[in-house]
């Protein structure tokens, strides 16, 4: 484990600092949030790649500067805070609180920056509209999908599926009869169900 | 009681008939400006006082993902920006005169990503109205995004700009800041030189000892009815000023450029300026030593670039390091004028507290004593260089206001000859006037009908000489000088002493013009399918010669007829032809379709077809070139306009990947089945799309460029190569006259002087850069490889003409095969010219008809010949002025003929070519000829802006020899006009099963699947990271 995240960061500052693809282009922060709507749940599939350069050192810089035992955690930690940062859920305008949140790094294609998948649940409470917005929206791609019940006031929600680029937030209609669930019973449980401290 | 309510009222309101300044947030069209640029609507922010009236653009962005987003409006990327500037013209409420295309403060080459735009001021208390711009730092191109990042490091940075109007001004102050985060000191450069060399990742001799500076300015697009002017050497050739500016280049911490005391623009109705305010934060004051030989002021500000309409104008330098949360400012002035440079200067003036004195006048004629209008008097200083340029009016009279000193005066119009130097002196509040007279004009009436007798659409152009002694100087230095405004005047650029005195395209074959007194030959032409008519008469001064002439037809083309599907006018904003002088001069060079196509604007011709009477002639379609900064230029038609929108539809340019720009002019077709995506000037470096996404021309897939190219590759995911699309239908093979895009360059024999770099040139052969791909791939070869792997994308010539005598339209032109007989005025439709297009009948050509038969097989036509071969018959016609001498016949890419064309047959040319084939082929045949096609169509004699020159002047000693445009080796860019055409192809099925492409398919890129899977799922799929 302590040799996979020394591997990890140094392989990381190594191709940032040598390798030729961080040269050949530099690429800016990208953000892409699939934002799943169920009957009890809002499901968040949030993916982050730092942009090359200065971001991706800084959180290597902070993450090697951790305990070598916690190194691979704590840059899982950072990535995903990084990730999930600028991104507020709220319905009618109460942010709303997650009740899990797990994450998975990995290198991108040529190892030039890490990346992180982040999966967070909220609670889905009854409301009018249920918002995901970005404060940092040049770098966010928002898309939104729904699996089971009708929570979605479908005929006046953006189009399902499509990615929106560069937008500040996207506001999704709650139909007016849907039941609100019990918060103890979400639709789904995670598989596994680590948590990470923000 | 009402009384005292109405006195109560009157006390409240502002009716003191004071000066006010206002801010709106626009509600409705009637309230925005109005004019040739004008792209301010609903939502944008208005400032206007009792002089002016300027938009500055919303953000740009929207939160409402239902909505299409509009980065970019039409110029450059990001909102915020001041768009439309005009000077308040009472009663005719969205019906102004604004020519400015943008204005955006700049730090380097970062610009403002706007996050909020709100009036900050109301300018109800009688003060400024304010509108405030905050944002992010973002890139003006992608391109530079390495330079921004390594001295300006913006990421850690917050920008405002805010545009102020004081009450009764002519301007509009502009405080522009820049904040440091909270996180710790922001150095400027903010990386030093040696983390620069590891910011480009190679080891780039000398960068680590360069010490650098961060100029801030603004980017003026001051559009292109503006003629751009400087004071001093510069006068209104500001783009040739800046390359001398280079040549002499102090070095680096100061960029090269020219500095200029104040930046103004002449126009029709309207000009605009930029000037500062002496301040110690000036960046040429602060770098003298960089600008040696240079007249500096206190109000200096450097020019270093014009580039695709956007001229950098750099003022400010910013302290060497803000502390944590600190800013800095600075300041600079708009100014918006009434048509010339002196309206300007008067507020420049003005604002700077100049003791200044009155020069005005009256200018007549000698003979008659009318006045000369629209005549220009140019104020000059005691080198006899350009400071100031007055505009006389109706009456002839001009005024200005100058500063104290010594001057001369010279008046200058287009069709006299202009008035000799004469001192004068200006004292502080004193006034200077002058009486001047002029030589009278000549007046010379053309009257031309075809060869049917009918009063058609004719080109009618004046051909004068010049001194031999000049022969093979540059036209600048002998026949007009541009510092004061002259017009261009072609020369024939072959060695004879001819020149273009002036052109004129009517729709009638009408003209009574005035010009200068001399001999010349009349030359009336109407395309490549008449002759041209020549006549030489000699008019003197007030004199008057009247003449008939008939045109001579050289060919029919039955069944074709000509168009030009890159045009345009003055929606674009670099262009000041208006739409009614493009539709006559499509119509007097034979065009018979003309597709106009607008930069970021869908612009409909009909209208102005109509009113010019040119509805027998020619057919407009509607489209439009979707115009991106750096990925590319896309064609589309027919389109659909839009009434409701102020760029004749709506749609997106920025951070798309080009499957997305194709989708989306296909939506935006009249009939989305039948609209058509064009690939434009598919070469040309940064703005076609093949150079940008690194097409290579031997396989058309697209590859990573490596060494310093890779350096300045636009870093965008929508730039990455899987989003290449190959989802376009045609191809402009031949753009404009830049026929050194046609072909992949090959090294001259004999090879000039050397050493050139490895690997080392063959005389004969491609040209080819260290990683073995050619360093200037042609368009042709990429088509060529495009046929081999079966996508079949027709070609065209098209003349991407801005203007008019210099870049006439249909220059290059694609005939189309419409059907027997439909060539006819009204004989054919807009969807038999888009049938012909996806049917491949068509040939690009500068002027020859180049028919290509298979039996009875035509162009665009699928045959079967099993018999292993195929007779491939060809005729070519030209008109005497377009003679070819030279066949080539390509199948699958390699040559299967090669013929000279004897001399006495480069007007009409048949022969029939037996070609073996051993498997499925298309046939391409290609003509060229060596004739000067002047003065049908004029030359490229004026140098590009010599991009050599500057990079020296940036590199200092830097090793960037391995960028194309250091190379010594390169397609000359200065040549004359010549014949040349080349046909689509016919396919030729060998084994009868069907016509199969000779190489393998291109790949195909698999739309992304619309159901997605819940993303538990996903998330569970995805590997941990394993050691």
């Amino acid at each position: 484990m302590r040799a996979a995240a020394r591997l990890l960061v140094a392989t990381a500052l190594a191709v940032w600092l040598a390798g030729p693809a961080a040269w050949a282009h530099t690429f800016p922060a990208t953000r892409q949030v699939v934002i799943q709507v169920e009957r009890c749940e809002v499901v968040l599939l949030v993916g982050y790649r730092p942009g090359t350069g200065e971001p991706t050192e800084a959180i290597l810089g902070r993450a090697s500067t951790a305990p070598k035992s916690r190194a691979r955690e704590a840059l899982q930690e950072l990535m995903a805070a990084f990730a999930m940062a600028p991104l507020t859920v709220s319905v009618d305008g109460q942010p709303l609180v997650p009740t899990a949140v797990r994450a998975k790094i990995g290198l991108e294609p040529g190892g030039a920056r890490p990346m992180v998948v982040v999966l967070v649940t909220y609670p889905l409470p009854a409301g009018k509209s249920l918002s995901v917005a970005s404060q940092d929206p040049r770098s966010t791609r928002l898309s939104w999908q729904r699996t089971g019940g009708e929570r979605v006031a479908i005929s006046d929600a953006p189009q399902q599926g499509k990615w929106y680029p560069g937008v500040a937030s996207m506001l999704l209609p709650l139909a007016a009869g849907a039941t609100p669930c019990d918060s103890t019973t979400p639709s789904s449980l995670p598989s596994s169900p680590s948590r990470l401290s923000r | 009681m009402k009384l005292g309510l109405v006195l109560a009222a009157l006390a409240l309101c502002a009716c003191d008939g004071a000066p006010r300044a206002r801010a709106q947030v626009i509600g409705t069209l009637g309230d925005t400006i109005g004019g040739p640029h004008a792209i301010g609507r609903e939502g944008d922010f208005l400032l206007e006082n009792d002089e002016i009236r300027l938009i500055v653009a919303d953000t740009g962005r929207t939160s409402d993902p239902k909505q299409i987003q509009v980065y970019g409006r039409a110029n450059t990327t990001f909102g915020g920006t001041l768009v439309d500037a005009d000077l308040k013209r009472d009663g005719v409420g969205g019906r102004g005169n604004d020519q400015l295309a943008e204005l955006l403060p700049g730090f380097l080459f970062t610009v403002i990503d706007p996050l909020r735009v709100e009036i900050t001021k109301r300018g109800d208390d009688g003060g400024p109205a304010e509108v405030t711009v905050t944002g992010t730092g973002g890139d003006l191109l992608q391109m530079v995004a390495l330079l921004n990042t390594g001295l300006m490091f913006p990421s850690t940075l917050s920008f405002e700009n805010k545009y102020r109007l004081y009450p009764g001004k002519r301007y509009v102050e502009i405080e522009t800041t820049v904040k440091n985060g909270p996180m710790g000191a922001h150095p400027f450069p903010y990386l030093d030189p040696t983390q620069l060399d590891d910011l480009l990742g190679r080891n780039i001799p000398g960068v680590s000892s360069i010490q650098l500076s961060v100029p801030m300015g603004q980017l003026p697009l001051l559009g292109g009815e503006q003629e751009l002017f400087a004071p001093g050497v510069a006068g209104f050739n500001v783009k040739y000023a800046i390359e001398d500016s280079y040549r002499m280049a102090g070095g680096f911490p100061s960029f090269p450029g020219l500095a200029v005391d104040f930046l103004a623009s002449k126009g029709e109705g309207v000009s605009y300026g930029l000037t500062i305010l002496d301040n110690p934060y000036n960046y040429v004051s602060t770098y003298k030593a960089g600008y040696p030989g240079q007249d500096l002021t206190p109000f200096s500000m450097l020019i270093p670039f014009t580039y695709a309409g956007v001229a950098g104008v750099f003022m400010a330098k910013p302290p060497a390091q803000l502390a944590p949360n600190e800013s800095f400012s600075f300041t600079s002035y708009f100014v918006i004028g009434d048509g010339d440079v002196a309206s300007v200067a008067d507020v420049i003036y003005e604002l700077r507290r100049q003791p200044v004195g009155t020069f005005g006048g009256k200018v007549v004629d000698e003979r008659t004593g009318a006045p000369v209008a629209r005549a220009n008097v140019f104020v000059l200083d005691g080198r006899l260089l350009p400071v100031n340029q007055i505009e006389t009016d109706a009456d002839g009279t001009f005024i200005a206001t100058l500063p104290e000193g010594q001057y001369s005066y010279r008046v200058l119009a287009d069709e006299r000859e202009s008035t000799a130097v004469q001192a004068f002196r200006i004292q502080a509040d004193r006034t200077t006037g002058v009486f001047v007279t002029m030589k009278p004009h000549a007046n010379v009436v053309v009257d031309v009908i075809d060869e049917l007798g009918r009063h058609a659409p004719a080109k009618i152009t004046l051909v004068a000489t010049f001194d031999t002694a000049n022969v093979g100087k540059d036209p600048r230095t002998f026949l007009f000088s541009l510092p004061f405004g002259e017009r261009r005047r072609p020369t024939a650029f072959d060695g004879r002493n001819l020149y273009i005195e002036g052109a004129w395209w009517t729709k009638d074959g009408r003209v009574d013009a005035r010009v200068r007194p001399g001999t010349y030959d009349i030359v009336v032409s109407r395309g490549p399918e008449y002759e041209v008519t020549t006549k030489r008469i000699t008019v003197t001064a007030g004199g008057f010669v009247a003449e008939q002439l008939q045109l001579e037809r050289a060919f029919s083309t039955d069944g074709w007829v000509s168009g030009d599907f890159h045009i345009h006018a003055n929606p674009s904003t670099d262009s000041g032809v208006t739409v009614e002088q493009r539709v006559i001069s499509c119509a007097a060079e034979g065009l018979e379709v003309a597709v106009a196509t607008d930069h970021n604007y869908i612009t409909d011709y009909a209208p102005a077809i109509a009113a010019s009477g040119l509805d027998p002639w020619l057919l407009g379609i509607p489209g439009m070139e979707l115009t991106t900064f750096e990925m590319g230029h896309f064609i589309g038609y027919p389109l659909k306009i839009d009434p409701g929108s102020t760029r004749g539809g709506e749609f997106q340019w920025a951070y798309l990947p080009p499957g997305k720009l194709f989708a989306q002019l296909r939506d935006l077709a009249v009939d989305k089945g039948s609209g058509l995506v064009q690939v434009a000037h598919p070469r040309q470096q940064v703005l076609g799309y093949f150079a940008q996404f690194y097409i290579d021309a031997a396989t058309a897939e697209p590859y990573v460029p490596s060494g310093i190219l890779g350096v300045f590759a636009p870093y965008g995911d929508e730039f990455s190569a899987e989003n290449v699309s190959y989802d376009f239908d045609v191809i402009e093979l031949m753009t404009g006259r830049k026929r050194e895009w046609n072909h992949t360059y090959t090294a001259p024999s004999p090879l000039p002087p050397g050493p050139f770099p490895n690997p080392q040139p063959v005389p004969g052969q491609v040209v080819v850069g260290p990683d073995g791909r050619p360093t200037y791939p042609g368009t042709i070869e990429t088509w060529f490889s495009l046929l081999d792997r079966g996508h079949v994308a027709t070609g065209v010539g098209a003349s991407d003409t801005h203007h008019l005598l210099g870049d006439e339209p249909g220059y290059a032109r694609t005939l189309l095969y419409v059907g027997k007989g439909k060539d006819t005025p009204g004989g054919f439709t807009r969807d038999d010219v888009v049938t012909a297009i996806r049917e491949h009948r068509a040939i690009t050509t500068t002027a020859p008809f180049v028919e290509m038969t298979i039996g009875n097989a035509m162009i665009g036509d699928t045959i079967v010949a099993q018999g292993g071969g195929v007779d491939v018959r060809v005729r070519v016609r030209a008109p005497t002025w377009g003679a070819v001498n030279h066949l080539v016949i390509y199948a699958n890419s390699v040559v299967v003929a090669d013929q000279m064309i004897p001399a006495g047959q480069g007007t009409d040319y048949e022969t029939m070519v037996r070609v073996p084939l051993a498997r499925d082929s298309w046939i391409v045949a290609e003509v060229e000829g060596p004739t000067n096609m002047f003065p049908v169509s004029t030359p490229v004699e004026l140098p590009p802006l010599d991009a050599t020159v500057i990079i020296q002047a940036l590199s200092a000693g830097l090793d960037l020899s391995s960028l194309p445009v250091t190379a010594k080796l390169k397609p000359d860019q200065l040549h004359t006009s010549t014949p040349y055409a080349i046909t689509n192809p016919i396919w030729v099925d060998v084994d009868g099963n069907g016509w199969g492409a000779p190489k393998q398919a291109l790949p195909r890129i698999a739309p992304p699947s619309r159901s997605r899977p819940d993303v538990r799922d996903a998330f569970d799929a995805l590997p941990e990271l394993s050691p």
